[in-house]
């Protein structure tokens, strides 16, 4: 893969929870991902599989889906170049939690969680920027369990 | 007893040693697979090139990965058995140039066990993948050495070759072998892998363990670990009696039982207070509770394991469990570095892999790839070559790529090749169920029109034999029919034999069929668009549902 890192970083800035990092941080970051290309029709990744890496869509499109306990499949989104899957497992170390696969030729930029939490050992400003976004998911999901509760 | 200082200057040193020796080594060579695996092959081959199999197909001319493909044949064990027995004669320089140090015995396809030889090299190629993963449970949890690790191992002497040469379990030659300051961090004694009583092991690996703080348990099968869990409550008793006074009560040390396993304990009364309080306020003794600081268990989570893994919270709570890798005797093919899943890190720089598309299997133009070629989400055949001898050799394993690290992929073991089930371990082949049934058909007690064995789940699991009979068949005939062919399963598969020993594997059960069963399930098939004349209904089913809508008249027990 020839990818330029200017490319992978220029993406990693619309990823939400690397927004925040510097431009030099995730020029370090884009240094460490890799690049692989999908063909149309391939999984990517399997819901309940080992989650080693952040995805990052450099071209092509994807359809996220999920399977339900009832074994009933259901596409949550379809994200295109710039969108990504797989953000918390560079922090939580749980299985992939959707089924992801391209609907076209896809290429992406793959960071792996091992780099990405060497850098965070390396620069705690990093984790520091990580905070915001981490927060905002558990509002999220505080205010989705509080109105399952009431509804 | 070492001070905290010690244990801690050891802990470091460990932790280093495990870095550079293997770690950093592996961790650098996932960015580029190709280079890794060809650097592999080619120091692998030259070591060998003196060998006999390496003369016959040149190695020393050998260049490249497509230099090997062309002068090698891919190997099964049969083609590779006749060099093997001549090793097993004492001979050196057949298929490697150094010398095996044992055997590790394994189920072979066709009944008899498999010998891979063990040589120096194929040693440390072994040894590799372990150091890379214990160095990454030791870096993600890192006070597990301040307690101890509870590791069973099996038995590396469980007979000797012509030639004399030892064969067993690799497992039990690496513990028999770490530097006696390695092991100090393990609960148990070498010596408990030669007890063969298999009560008197688990209750003595408890013995060794309950007054220790053990931080992780590693066990192939985690169905042991279960198995482990039930033994504490079941045992209890004795268990703190022998804490208290420092003995082991001697109903679990049987005629054969190495003399140091019953010695060197002292008493422990305070300890054994903390159990018996555990007991009286919960009525058992769970793993959870004696071990509050375990922080980790590692076991197979692969293949059929997921039935297994379902019962470890209601013994271990939601401790994190890491899988162990996918490896075999044959070699170490994959080291995971997260908890999530099943999958790990191809072994890059352990052993030298090719992968052939799951459905090439059986043509003659099969493609043969390597690591850099794998895709998202397929299954592969994988051939290994190994410092052991085992050149491009066809493990009948069928794994699947679950995701990248760097640019090396994830593997998860999905299940052996076809007509092989292996529920527990136990690797059984079609050949070998037919093979069984026949012994029993052939005394001409039994009645048998069509029969098919497949693992069905339960506690222990067990394999249900469907079988169409004839009229005469009785319902004691039929218990006696599924006793016998337990009886001649155990004489042609050793691992089948050890996983009943263990309880690990039920009694097998019949269930009788309706009469007509088999012509329905043949229209069925040909109905669906196979060929007639090449309708099989298997004699071993991998599909642990193959029962499920058949009409069952009657079921017995083997025993």
């Amino acid at each position: 893969m020839t990818t330029d890192v200017a490319v992978i970083e220029e993406v990693f800035a619309k990823v939400a929870l690397l927004d925040r990092l510097t431009p030099s941080q995730r020029r370090r970051l884009a240094r460490l991902a890799t690049t692989r290309s999908f063909r149309e029709g391939t999984v990517i990744v399997r819901q309940g599989d080992t989650s080693m890496a952040l995805y990052v869509l450099l071209s092509g499109r994807v359809r996220i889906e999920k399977r339900s306990e009832q074994g009933s499949t259901v596409e949550i989104d379809q994200v295109g170049r710039g969108g990504f899957f797989g953000e918390m497992g560079l922090i939580d170390d749980v299985p992939r939690s959707a089924t992801v696969v391209a609907l076209e030729s896809t290429e992406c930029a793959l960071l792996a969680r091992w780099d990405f939490q060497t850098e965070l050992r390396e620069d705690p400003y990093i984790a520091l920027a990580l905070l915001p976004v981490l927060n905002q998911r558990i509002r999220s999901l505080q205010e989705q369990l509080a109105s399952a509760r009431s509804g | 007893m070492r001070s905290r200082g010690e244990r801690s200057t050891l802990q470091a040193l460990l932790r280093r040693w495990l870095k550079f020796s293997a770690a950093d080594e592996f961790d650098d060579a996932t960015w580029d697979p190709r280079f890794a695996q060809e650097r592999k092959l080619l120091e692998l081959l030259e070591r060998n090139a003196d060998s006999e199999y390496g003369r016959e197909h040149g190695f020393d001319r050998i260049r490249s990965i497509e230099d090997y493909r062309a002068s090698v044949p891919p190997n099964t064990y049969e083609t590779l058995e006749p060099y093997i027995l001549r090793m097993c004669k004492g001979q050196s320089g057949v298929l490697t140039s150094d010398v095996a140090l044992m055997f590790a015995t394994t189920s072979g396809t066709t009944g008899s066990a498999k010998y891979i030889p063990v040589t120096p090299s194929y040693l440390e190629e072994y040894s590799h993948g372990v150091h890379v993963h214990t160095y990454r449970i030791f870096t993600d949890f890192p006070d597990l050495l301040e307690g101890k690790l509870l590791v069973p191992t099996s038995n590396d002497v469980e007979g000797r070759t012509e030639a004399g040469l030892p064969y067993g379990a690799i497992s039990g030659y690496l513990t028999r072998t770490q530097p006696r300051p390695i092991k100090r961090f393990y609960a148990l004694p070498y010596e408990l892998c030669k007890v063969k009583d298999v009560e008197a092991k688990y209750y003595l690996t408890l013995r060794y363990a309950l007054p220790e703080d053990i931080r992780l348990i590693v066990m192939p099968n985690p169905s042991s670990m279960t198995l482990l869990a039930d033994k504490l409550t079941a045992y209890a008793e004795p268990l703190i009696h022998d804490i208290r006074t420092g003995s082991v009560d001697r109903a679990y040390l049987p005629e054969g039982t190495p003399a140091s396993l019953g010695r060197g304990f002292a008493p422990e009364p305070r300890r054994a207070d903390e159990l018996a309080s555990i007991l009286r306020s919960s009525g058992k003794l769970l793993p959870s509770e004696v071990w509050p600081n375990l922080r980790l268990l590692s076991c197979w989570k692969g293949g059929t394991m997921p039935l297994y893994l379902r019962k470890l919270p209601d013994a271990y709570g939601d401790l994190p469990v890491r899988d162990l890798g996918y490896m075999a005797s044959e070699g170490r093919g994959a080291t995971p570095l997260v908890n999530s899943g099943a999958g790990g890190v191809l072994n890059v720089t352990s052993h030298f892999f090719e992968f052939v598309p799951e459905e090439q299997r059986d043509r003659d133009d099969k493609e043969f790839l390597t690591a850099d070629e794998l895709e998202s989400n397929r299954e592969y055949f994988v051939y290994f070559t190994t410092s052991a001898g085992l050149y491009r050799y066809d493990i009948n394993d069928v794994v699947r790529v679950v995701d990248f690290y760097r640019n090396t992929p994830v593997i998860q073991f999905v299940r052996k090749g076809q007509g092989m089930t292996s529920i527990t371990g136990e690797k059984l082949t079609e050949s070998q169920v037919t093979g069984a049934l026949l012994d029993a058909v052939e005394t001409g007690r039994f009645d048998v029109r069509h029969f098919t064995a497949c693992v069905e789940w339960d506690e222990p699991p067990y394999y249900a034999l469907y079988t169409e009979v004839g009229e005469s068949m009785t319902s004691d005939l039929c218990r006696e029919l599924a006793t016998a062919v337990d009886r001649a399963l155990s004489a042609r598969n050793i691992e089948y034999e050890a996983k009943r020993d263990s309880q690990r594997l039920g009694a097998p059960v019949l269930k009788r069929v309706a009469p007509g069963t088999y012509d329905a399930l043949r229209q069925k098939r040909v109905a669906e668009g196979a060929p007639e004349a090449q309708v099989k209904i298997p004699q071993l089913s991998t599909n642990m549902e193959f029962g499920k809508d058949l009409e069952v008249l009657e079921v017995v027990r083997a025993g």
